[in-house]
This record gives C-alpha cells, structure tokens and sequence, in this order.
C-alpha cells in the first residue's frame, strides 16, 4: 500500500462520515474536496476542478435550462390537460396514467417538477372520484424517481457515469442518453403494475390534506364567495338575456367570472355587464352555494358538479383570486371601476370590495374608491402577474402572494423544436451529450423561449457543486490505485463470484450506501471500486458502474427523499407508510434491474 | 377541590388507601384506567403502554428513546384527568408530573417488606423466596424507571408532602390523615394553578400528537397555543431549480402549518392555535 492510498483512505473514511453525519451540507463536501485534494497532493490543481468543465455538470446544466423552458412556455401544463382528463375514469387508470406520464416526464426534467405539475389535479380527480388520494401520489411519487432511471440525464448519479468510468487511466465507452432506457422503462411497469395489484394492501387509505392554495383560502376568509360553480343555460331558455338584465350580482351576491358562449365556443374570462346568456352557453359564478342554488331556480339553469367546461382553465394553477390594495397616490382613488374601464384595462374580475368594516359583493363598480380599499380580484394568474410586474407606484397593492406565472405559450413549439434537436444531435449524429444538451439550451435563448438570466436563475447551483466538487474525488480512489487495492481484498474475502451475483451484490451494496449518504456520493465511492472487482472477477466493468448508477435511485423508504417528502402530507403517509410500500418496492426494483440486466445486456 | 397523587410500591396497600380516600372526599379515584383511555385515545396497544411503565427502559430503549412516546400517552391521560380537579390519583409517576404544583398533595404510602412479602403470598400463593424477589425486582423497576426518566430517586421524601408507612399507622388512619390534609387551605388548587395544569395537559397531548408530525417547540398559556415547528430535512437527489425550491418550501410549510393547527385544535381546552413553521432545508 502506498502513502497515496494511506492519505485516499483517510480522505474517504472523512468523507462517509461528513456525509452520515451531516455536519456540513453535501455539496460544501464536494467544494471541500476541490480544495483539500490538491492540498494533500492527491490530485492537481487543474484535476481539482475538472469536474466543473465535465460533461455530467455541463449536461446537468443544459437539461435544467431545458426544463425550464419547457416549463416556462407552458408545454407541460398542456401534455399535462388532455392526461388528467383521459384519467379521471378508474383508479388503476388515474395511477397508469398520472404516475407514468411523470415517469416519463422525469426522465427528461427534475423530478420534483414532474411530481409538483400533477400534484394539484391529481388532487382534485380523487376527490371528484372518490378514491383516497394515498393510493394515487405514493405511486406517482416513486414514478418520478423512477423516471430518472429512463435516461442518462434523468437523474444525477447516471449523468455522472461517464465522467467516472476510467480504469488504469483509460476511459472505458461512454454510456449513450437511452443504453439504460429498456431498464427504466421496466422499472415504470413494474411499479405500476406493483401498484395496481398490491396498492390497496401496501397503501393506507388516508384522505391526507388537499392543498387548497391561496385561492381556497380567501374563498373561506370572504364567506360570501365560497363556491365557484359551472352552470348551463338550457335549451328552452327565453333569452338572450344581459348579466345586467337578470341583475345577478344585486339580486344573488354571485359574480359571474367566466362565460363559454355555445354558438362560437370561446372563452371569456372578464365577462361584462352587457354580456348575454343563450341557450346552450356555459358560465361560472362565484358567491354562496346556496345563492347559486337559488340563482339557477329562477332562472332554470342547470348546475353542473363540477367545474366541466372551464375545469383546466380555471384550475388552481390557472386562474384564482388576489387580495389587493387601492395603494396611496393611485390612479383609481375617487374613480369607480366603471368610469374607468376597470375590466377591460386590467382584465380581472373585481368579485368584493372591503373598506372599514363593510364588504361589498354587489355595485362594486359604481363606488368611487378610496386609499386603503381592499379589492378581491378573480382571473388568470397571467393577468394578475402583469399587474405586479407594473412599475411601481402601482395602482393596486398585492397583499396575497401569486401563483403561477407568465407563460410564453407562443414559444412552446420552438421549446418543443430544441428539445427535438438536442435528442436528434444525440441519438442520429452522435453528438457527445453535452453539446447536444446545451445546443439545445442554447437555442432556447436565442430565440427567446427563456431570457439568458431567466436560464442562470434556474440553474441548482447546489447540484452543480456536489457533482463538479465530488468528480476529483473519483479520480482519486482510481488514480491513486485506491479503488484496486480494496477491490483486491474484497475479492480476496469473498472469491469471484460470478458475474450477476457479483452486480447482485454491487446494486444492494448501492441501494444501502444512497440511502445512508448522498446518492451522489455513492455513486462517487462505489463506481471506481465495483468497476475494479467487475474487472478482476471476468466482468464487464462499464455494466457494473451502470447498476451503481441505476441503484442509486433505489430511494423508495426514504420519507425524507425530495419526492417523497412533497406528496407526504397531501398524501396523508406516515414514515412507517414508506417503510412498507418503499420496501417492496426496493426489493422490486433491485429484483428487475438484475432481471433485465442478464436478459438483455449479455450479463452472465 | 384538591388533587391528590399517590405514590406506592406494588403490595403496600396503595390502591387502597387512594380507593378510600376518594370514596371519603367523593373525588375520581383514577389509576390504571388511564392506560385504557390513553389506548384508545391514541390508538396505541394497551400492553406496550403497560409494559412501558412497568418495565425499566433497556439501553436500546434508552438510545432510541422508543417507550418515550407511550410515556407521553399515559402522562397526556393523566393530565386529562387531573385538569377536571378533585381526583386521587394512584401509581404511575402522577407526583413528579406535578412536581412543580405545591397545591397538589403528593403523598407516599410505604410498607415493611416482611408486610409485603405475607401479603402477595397470600395473594398469588408463591413461596417467600419469590415474593421476595417479585417485590425487589418491581421496586428495582421502578427506581430505575424514574431516575432515567425524571432524574429523580423515588425514595427521596422531598419528592413528597407526606410519607405514610402502613403498619404502625393502620389504612383508615392513613385514609383519615390524607383526607385531613386535602381539606387544609395549602392544598387548594388556585384559579391559576388550575389553568397551568390544564395548559399541561394540552402541551401532553400536543406531545404525543405532535410526535409523528414533525419536531416542534409549543406552550399552552390559557388554552392559546403557540407551537413553533423546526425545519423539515429534505434529503436531495436530484436536481431542484430555485423557483421549485421555493415552491416547495412555501407548500410543505402551508402543509405542515395546517397539519398542526387542525391537530391542536382537535385538543379539548385549545382555544387559539398560532403555528410557525420554519422553512425546510436541503442536506
């Protein structure tokens, strides 16, 4: 042993125990390292911070870019619509199609994101069907960390792959984006199918807490405005009829904050008072169930159960209502909202008006407005962003936080158009994956999908320097001759096993490993050594770095786990609820992995 | 009105003396029905609470801190039955959860062994030998129980208003004495004394509700509560950009907040419940 792998090994065993204990964040472990290896003369100040130039970190960089504008020009929302309607049906298809479509979104985007855009409406169609909301997100949940599994760059360990399978200085073949794509996607079906079958035994039927947003919770605050319900005008109605002339507002406290008209089937969502209702139109009030109720008697208009029509374009993460302030000096202090126009210049409904201790839900707009008033506002979150992004002094004041945000749906078909071409680069022209990654980044920016600063804001920094910081270390336990040595007194231990045992013992070793430490740090410590013992026991070494990389994302009964940690409470899960279904789920993971692995990859 | 605890070793004719007590002032004479309640109540199986006052905690115990919670539901019993006022309590550790409350008239019944050992030999049939060891071991037990516990030793007369040892003082004297000093004016719960008690009956159960929730610091002041929930560890894997960090701070801490709040609420006495949730972190 030399006095390089004396040092290697102590600068290991500081690095287990920073990461079990925690006692800095992962990601300063992985600054410490740039600093201290080429300190202690493991590696050189330029092999120090290679791992920042690596593809695994200009890879990352570019796929969170794309991602974000992916996410910035709305596709998602609209490849999220037409699944969430195609699955309120049955539970096993709520669970096929929600938990696979965020699989299969994961594997290009952060998984968290994937998990966060289904959340709201996934919510919402298993209280409109009735079936426990536990049984849905757990497996929507682990699909997402699955779905890293789809593609080299769908979650961190893989990206790292190729940066770290060098043996004996040479750098074995690089993994292609899909070589692990037939494993991940049996991987998704095993978990569906997992859950279909044993769902309800592994699952607890808990109602968890809906997450009401911002919206639901002014509905409670102003009790006249507790319900948002979609109606239709009947065909025997005797109308046209103005909003104006069946005096909704004054007569009811209900506000009419969306119309659909049936002859053009379009949208408004600021209907005015000289609007009409016809036969076979749909519209949504806001106000009093009960007010509604009475309402639709008079007037013979059918209530729907839910929001039908309008139900994607006035979910929560599309329209909902602000609390505002008439701020001092501004434009509309002793004007009334009809004088000024109110709903055409700034495109919201105005649904109550409070000043003092009096709230008004009916003739809003003919009172002259004061500093001070505060004004209940419905629209989409669009329209209310533009307001807040006004220069300041702005007319109104936002006292309730946005959700949302401005979309650019125009540029969704050119985010489409770059996401294509990195694909193309990679999977036609051979393109190394990091070009191909950030030429679609790139392409992004210039054509406006996403501004360049909008692209810094979403990068995670904290990733980047987990992943470049940790590279050097891997080069280190493999250069010093570290990672053979153990590797050796391994195989010394236990003989050589053959090779499916051997990646057997490779991925539980893993599994264990990621869920004590980062998975990134498993992945640092582990490809080199398990590369080597594949190596020396007739295996292939690039398979054996491969199931180091896939097992990392073998998370499942970490209630901790990012993933995990947001459907928890929605869910209504308890720690010992991931024990459970996380448990067989890891079992089931490792299980398939190895299955298809000395199927379909030559392993023996 | 007074609250009595009763503190005794197992055949020193404890139960006894508190049934008495109770009997002669009209009060709840509560023991280890409170076990039951506390079961059902938090859904937690009779024999593990049982076992946990009983049995000294062993050093797995001790590490995982694992029969803390079961403790926590008998106390959040217990409590519940002393906020109502008037009640003679008998058994487990009532005088040191009330240890801080002069007003609260703690007293210890002792026997001498040899009384002791006659009488579960009368009772279970066994010879001396092992009624002997029977009672060293269930004192041994509980010695061990409250210095791990309470840091306290349960010999300590300070612990005590009173010290009774039955033998030379027969039961119905022992019963007369404690009744006597129930009715004197030092043990007369105070208006404030009363809602501190009840504000610790509520901080009881927020303990024991609380507990799989999250990690949390709260006080009860007249029924309003304030818990102050510390950061939730989200482990990292993959990568988060910014706005979805912050997203998903502001949901989990909305979540948790009202988690809490609904949980507090549920709580009998909670009149007001403000809930600070701090914002998660990454490691």
């Amino acid at each position: 042993m030399t006095p390089e792998m004396i040092l290697t090994m102590i600068v290991l065993a500081f690095v287990i125990i920073l990461f079990v204990f925690e006692w800095v964040r992962v990601d300063v472990v992985g600054i410490l390292m740039t600093v201290l290896l080429p300190l202690i003369g493991l590696v050189t100040a330029r092999d120090a911070f290679v791992g920042f130039s690596s593809n695994a970190v200009i890879s990352i960089i570019a796929v969170i870019i794309i991602g974000a504008g992916l996410d910035k020009t709305g596709v998602m929302n609209r490849v999220a619509g037409p699944i969430i309607r195609l699955a309120g049906a049955s539970e096993s298809r709520v669970i096929v199609l929600i938990a696979g479509t965020v699989g299969v979104i994961s594997s290009m985007m952060q998984n968290i994101g994937a998990a966060a855009l289904f959340l709201p409406a996934t919510q919402r169609i298993s209280k409109r069907m009735g079936i426990p909301i536990s049984r849905v997100l757990m497996p929507m949940g682990f699909c997402a960390i699955i779905g890293g599994t789809l593609t080299l760059v769908g979650a961190s360990p893989t990206i790292l792959l190729n940066d770290l399978m060098v043996l004996g200085g040479e750098k074995l073949k690089p993994f292609g984006l899909f070589t692990q794509t037939p494993i991940g996607l049996c991987l998704l079906a095993t978990a569906l199918v997992y859950f279909i079958i044993f769902g309800r035994f592994v699952l607890p039927a808990a109602g968890g807490d809906t997450d009401k947003g911002i919206t639901a919770a002014l509905m409670e605050e102003y009790q006249t405005v507790e319900n948002t319900v979609e109606l239709r005008v009947p065909q025997g109605f005797h109308g046209p009829a103005s909003l104006e002339g069946l005096d909704v507002q004054r007569k009811y406290l209900v506000t009419v904050v969306a119309i659909q008209k049936a002859a053009k089937k379009e949208k408004r969502f600021v209907p005015r008072s000289n609007d009409t209702l016809e036969a076979g139109d749909d519209f949504v009030l806001v106000g009093k169930e009960k007010n509604i109720a009475a309402f639709a008697a008079e007037f013979g208009f059918e209530v729907k159960k839910g929001l039908e029509t309008f139900g994607e374009s006035l979910s929560r993460t599309n329209a909902g209502m602000a609390e505002t302030i008439v701020s001092p000096r501004s434009e509309l202090i002793g004007k009334t909202m009809s004088e000024l126009d109110f709903k055409e210049l700034y495109g919201v409904n105005p649904v109550a008006l409070v000043r003092g201790r009096k709230v008004f839900y009916a003739g809003l707009t003919h009172i002259p407005l004061q500093m001070g008033d505060t004004l209940l506002l419905q629209g989409p979150w669009e329209r209310f962003h533009i307001l807040d992004h006004r220069p300041k002094p702005r007319a109104l004041t936002f006292t309730t936080p946005l959700e949302g945000e401005i979309l650019r749906t125009r540029k969704a078909g050119l985010a489409v158009m770059w996401l294509a071409v990195a694909l193309i680069q990679v999977i036609f022209i051979k393109t190394p994956l990091s070009v191909a990654l950030m030429s679609g980044a790139l392409g992004m920016i210039i054509t406006g999908v996403l501004s360049v600063d909008e692209a810094y804001r979403s990068v995670d920094w904290m990733t980047v320097f987990l992943l470049a910081g940790l590279i050097p270390l891997g080069i280190a336990f493999e250069k010093t001759g570290t990672a053979a040595f153990i590797a050796r007194g391994v195989l010394g231990l236990i003989g050589s096993p053959p090779p499916i045992v051997l990646l057997a013992v490779i991925g539980v070793m893993t599994s264990f490993f990621t869920l004590v430490i980062s998975n990134v740090g498993a992945t640092v410590l582990l490809v080199p050594l398990c590369m080597n013992m594949a190596l020396m026991a007739g295996g292939d070494p690039r398979m054996a770095a491969l199931v180091v990389g896939l097992s990392a994302s073998n998370t499942f009964v970490l209630p901790t786990h990012q993933v995990n940690a947001l459907v928890m409470r929605p869910g209504g899960y308890r720690t010992v609820d991931y024990m459970r279904a996380g448990g067989l789920m890891t079992v089931l993971f490792l299980t398939v992995e190895l299955t298809v692995l000395y199927f379909f990859y030559g392993i023996s | 009105m007074a609250i009595i605890t009763i503190s005794r070793g197992c055949f020193s004719h404890g139960k006894e003396i508190a049934e008495k007590t109770a009997e002669k002032l009209g009060y709840e004479c509560v023991s280890r029905e409170i076990l039951l309640e506390a079961s059902r109540f938090f859904n937690v199986p009779e024999m593990k609470l049982s076992k946990s006052i009983h049995d000294a905690p062993s050093l797995l115990d001790r590490i995982t801190r694992g029969k803390e919670r079961y403790l926590s539901c008998i106390e959040a019993a217990i409590m519940e039955h002393m906020r109502k006022d008037n009640v003679v309590y008998h058994g487990h550790a009532g005088h040191l959860l009330l240890r801080d409350f002069p007003q609260v008239l703690k007293v210890r019944i002792i026997a001498d062994m040899k009384d002791r050992v006659a009488m579960l030999r009368k009772d279970k049939g066994m010879s001396e030998h092992q009624a002997r060891a029977f009672i060293q071991n269930d004192d041994a037990q509980r010695t061990n129980w409250t210095r791990y516990l309470y840091k306290k030793e349960v010999s300590d007369p300070a612990l005590y208003d009173m010290v009774i040892r039955i033998g030379q003082v027969a039961i119905d004297d022992a019963r007369d004495i404690i009744v006597r000093a129930a009715k004197s004016q030092a043990f007369v719960l105070s208006a404030d004394a009363g809602k501190r008690i009840s504000d610790l009956a509520i901080e009881s159960h927020l303990r024991v509700m609380l507990a799989d929730v999250c990690d949390a610091d709260f006080r009860s002041s007249d029924g309003h509560v304030v818990v102050r929930c510390r950061p939730q560890r989200i482990k990292k894997f993959d990568p988060i950009s910014p706005r979805m960090a912050d997203q998903m701070d502001e949901t989990m801490r909305e979540d948790l907040s009202r988690k809490v709040s609904e949980i507090a609420r549920s709580i009998p006495g909670v009149k007001e419940v403000v809930c600070d949730v701090d914002s998660p972190y990454f490691s």
